[in-house]
């Protein structure tokens, strides 16, 4: 399985635009998900002096990643995502797509294993015995 | 004066008679003929300011009515958009560049929209 992380920072949220550029800086480096942990594990923590602690303790190259950071290099990226968020009618975070299929909302892992298992079935694959739901 | 002459003078008397009661019953004609060549005119102008208020009442409620339409269609537009995108489509979604996690020819491909807060 592979995930693929689209930012949709939401317009009332101060903090998600800041947020997504210094994971995209921290990505930069190859330490996307370390960061995006640290976020996730931090919610009230997003200042830009967090996000340089946190990248200090990702042992990135702090200068490196301020600049990307207050350069936002990455905010080109963020707004194509948002811009092709809004094409698609998504509203609200967090939204998923499991092969191009839409799943709104943080759903329970039921919902998304019968998507994928309908997923893997429809492309022939076996479905693990571990993600058949239980009868 | 002979008896021919007076019968004459009467015969145009009589005449005269005629003449003078015809005289006197021209004008409440000729009134009689105004007022209902008038009494047609005020008809036919009512019968004119009736037509156009109907016009004009006809068309107010058809604008009204498409105004109904064209609020209930849009109603109806509004509605859908929370719902979002549809489940039962496969959308393709541009995944170039995107910071990515997993196995990289997984049959399966989680995309999720999100954002840190």
């Amino acid at each position: 399985m592979q995930i693929v992380w689209k930012n949709y920072p939401l317009p009332f949220h101060p903090n998600a635009m800041p947020s997504a550029l210094a994971a995209m800086a921290a990505g930069e480096q190859g330490k996307y998900w370390e960061f995006h942990d640290k976020l996730f594990g931090n919610q009230q923590k997003q200042t830009r002096d967090d996000f340089i602690r946190y990248a200090k303790e990702l042992k990135l190259d702090v200068a490196r990643f301020t600049q990307s950071l207050d350069g936002a290099k990455y905010k080109p990226q963020i707004a194509a995502d948002q811009g092709e968020a809004d094409k698609l009618g998504v509203t609200g975070t967090p939204a998923f797509f499991v092969n191009g299929r839409f799943l709104n909302g943080a759903k329970p892992f039921d919902a998304f294993a019968q998507l994928i298992n309908a997923e893997l079935t429809r492309l022939g694959r076996p479905v693990p015995p571990a993600a058949q739901k239980p009868a | 004066m002979s008896k021919k002459n007076r019968e004459r003078r009467e015969g145009k008397d009589d005449v005269e008679g005629v003449s003078q009661s015809a005289g006197s019953s021209w004008l409440p004609t000729v009134l009689a003929i105004a007022s209902l060549v008038f009494a047609f005119y005020l008809w036919t102008d009512a019968r004119r300011v009736e037509k156009e208020t109907v016009a004009h009442l006809r068309s107010t409620d058809a604008a009204i009515t498409q105004l109904t339409t064209q609020v209930a269609a849009a109603r109806q537009q509004q509605k859908p958009q929370p719902q979002g995108p549809d489940p039962n489509k496969v959308y393709a979604l541009k995944l170039d560049g995107a910071p990515v996690r997993g196995n990289p020819t997984a049959p399966i491909v989680i995309a999720e929209f999100s954002d840190y807060q």
